[in-house]
């Protein structure tokens, strides 16, 4: 009892709530249609590269990072993998060479803030531009189509006829990483160095090298993100995975997870990703213009962050109150 | 000579030999660079950027950033076109512009002074609206602006060398630049940016100043996106995608601080010349489009480390005063006990 009562009162139930309402909005306005089970796959596919670039965002922004240069990496990296099997390289080296691309610049992203002291935002900010004109360079800013048998399995096929493959991978990464920060040393850790990075040190943690950690991480899986975007849509071409990374942080914020680091999870993530997702798919159902889609997401991320400091200013007070 | 000698002990010298020096190459790769219409061209691509920078240089120097200023210069660009397309006269439709952008840096700083949201992520969610919102208003057309007065404002040459737009950026960069140094308002920018406590106990408000500076900006920015938009005719919605980031990389190459406090209009100047000059050099070299947007990264990368080198030795430089300064208090102190000893 006193545990659904503290549910109750915690801000994934006002989140839950908000998402039940907005479901509920969206399926009024459009009439039932975004309730249909084909749609309902439709919101169950964007999900999947969501919760991948939200992982890799969320859990550096619980380290007290940002990473910007997600949608960079992963659009890169699809593009590396589509030229690598259109030259006959089989589909496991394809991914993995995407993969370990998009590890490699999260490297040097963690370098650049590691080592050079940079601020994380305005480092990624130059590797966004950097990875993004390499992909320019590749392919001249032109599609690469890709033919190959397990991608488009990999992307198109379903489960029982409803549930996509490419949600499983989204549904097991979460848990993965839901029970690494909760339950392994490293995951604890990671709150610590975001909570306070000079007690970190003092006790004995290393926080370039987590940092290091989960900057690579958050390479990898927008790699293997964009990888996937392409994998469904059977072609890698310029605007990849660009407009999902705001959706990423968009859901991370959502979720409870604080710009000043240290605070979130990957419950409140998920529900944010629903949110999202929802939100997206809702606009589109509705018949609302694509370019008041681009103000609508921005204007979730800033009711985002208003209401995450909004939030903190309350725990402020309350503990003043103590 | 003290001061020759400081001038050539300064950054700036790096600077102006490694933009001699990327000119020069440029020139050998295609003998055309330096043509004199080349040249009024480079200068007209240097005011749009310059002109942005001149704003983002003051929020740098306060510890601020705004990512949505080439949003801002567009969006200026857009509702200048569409006054006088409204049939309004040139100039009132000049300061409509401006007064829009005045009003979007009092958006960016509502957020960022009541909300309290850092600066980079509140500029990045409103680029986002501001770019919709343009794209909305344009329909993803450019906006053309008929009135041949209004062209004067970017096709006028001054002398026959210096294009209009390029005089007034570096009119604004003066005026800027003197205020930054000679007035009160100016030093306290500094100090804002050097440590907002310590301005907040002299007695400086440093909320009202980082609202000036961002409505300032957005002012500055839109004034860039007027005078692009007499340039070409038009107002594009797609111009001035990377007018935010062009400026950054250009203030913190000329020197100043991404951490704030320091630096100043004149490497702020050097540092516009050598990414306009660069990237116009990577065209006329007839590298696609593409390696220009590497370049980009690449060299806010290359700024970026200067500034934390330089920053290291500054530190170093500090540390070292203080201990010779330890010493000596200490020597000091010894020779005293000394006396009192044999006293």
């Amino acid at each position: 009892m006193t545990a659904i009562k503290t549910f109750l009162r915690s801000k994934n139930a006002i989140l839950l709530f908000f998402l039940i309402a907005l479901i509920l909005a969206f399926a009024v306005l459009s009439g039932g249609g975004t309730l249909r089970p084909s749609n309902i796959v439709n919101i169950l596919q964007s999900i999947t590269i969501v919760s991948l670039l939200t992982i890799g965002a969320g859990t550096l922004m619980i380290a007290g990072e940002i990473d910007l240069s997600l949608g960079g990496i992963g659009t890169m990296s699809a593009f590396i993998a589509a030229l690598l099997l259109k030259n006959g390289v089989p589909w496991f080296g394809a991914l993995l060479a995407a993969v370990a691309v998009g590890a490699f610049v999260g490297l040097i992203n963690g370098f650049l803030v590691n080592e050079l002291g940079f601020q994380s935002f305005i480092a990624t900010l130059a590797t966004t531009s950097i990875t993004t004109g390499v992909g320019y360079i590749f392919t001249g800013g032109m599609g690469v189509t890709i033919e190959d048998p397990v991608f488009r399995f990999i992307g198109n096929e379903f489960i029982g006829g409803y549930i996509p493959f490419s949600v499983l991978i989204a549904v097991i990464a979460l848990v993965v990483y839901a029970v690494l920060l909760n339950k392994t040393k490293f995951g604890r850790s990671v709150y610590l160095v975001g909570g306070n990075r000079a007690a970190a040190r003092i006790a004995g943690l290393k926080p370039k090298k987590i940092l290091y950690g989960l900057f690579i991480n958050a390479g990898a899986l927008a790699a293997l993100a964009g990888t996937l975007l392409a994998s469904k849509l059977l072609v890698a071409n310029t605007v990849g995975i660009t407009s999902s990374q705001f959706a990423g942080l968009t859901a991370a914020i959502l979720g409870g997870i604080s710009f000043g680091g240290g605070t979130g999870g990957m419950g409140g993530a998920v529900i944010g990703i629903f949110i999202l997702s929802c939100f997206n798919n809702g606009m589109t159902m509705v018949n609302i213009q694509p370019y008041w889609q681009t103000v609508a997401s921005g204007a979730l991320l800033l009711a985002a962050i208003s209401m995450d400091f909004l939030s903190t200013a309350r725990r402020k007070k309350s503990e003043v109150k103590i | 000579m003290k001061r020759l000698k400081r001038i050539f002990g300064s950054n700036y010298l790096a600077l102006i030999v490694v933009t001699a020096a990327v000119m020069l190459l440029f020139f050998i790769l295609n003998n055309n660079f330096l043509a004199l219409d080349n040249v009024k061209n480079l200068m007209n691509a240097v005011s749009f950027t310059g002109t942005i920078t001149v704003g983002m240089a003051l929020l740098l120097i306060a510890g601020e950033v705004d990512l949505a200023s080439g949003a801002e210069a567009c969006f200026g660009g857009v509702v200048c076109a569409m006054a006088i397309n409204a049939g309004v006269p040139w100039p009132v439709a000049l300061i409509i512009a401006l007064v829009f952008g005045a009003c979007c840096g009092l958006v960016n700083a509502f957020f960022v002074n009541v909300v309290h949201i850092m600066g980079f992520i509140c500029t990045l969610g409103i680029m986002g609206i501001y770019n919709g919102l343009i794209r909305v208003v344009t329909d993803n057309h450019p906006i053309p602006a008929y009135e041949p007065s209004f062209w004067k404002l970017g096709s006028t040459t001054l002398f026959g060398i210096f294009p209009l737009p390029f005089v007034i950026m570096i009119t604004l960069m003066v005026v800027y630049g003197l205020i930054l140094t000679r007035t009160n308002f100016g030093r306290t920018i500094y100090m804002i940016g050097g440590n907002r406590r310590a301005a907040r106990l002299c007695g400086i408000n440093p909320q009202r100043i980082i609202t000036a500076l961002y409505v300032n900006n957005g002012m500055l920015a839109a004034l860039a996106g007027v005078i692009l938009t007499a340039r070409m005719h038009n107002a594009s919605p797609g111009a001035a995608s990377t007018g935010a980031i062009d400026a950054i990389t250009a203030a913190v190459l000329g020197g100043i601080s991404f951490l704030g406090g320091v630096g100043g209009m004149g490497g702020c100047f050097i540092g516009i010349l050598l990414i306009t000059v660069f990237s116009a050099g990577l065209t006329a070299t007839g590298l696609p489009s593409y390696w220009q947007i590497v370049a980009q990264g690449a060299i806010l990368v290359f700024a970026l480390s200067v500034d934390f080198f330089n920053s290291k030795a500054r530190k170093r430089r500090l540390e070292r005063d203080e201990i010779k300064r330890r010493r000596l208090h200490f020597e000091s102190r010894a020779t005293e006990n000394q006396h009192r000893e044999t006293d």
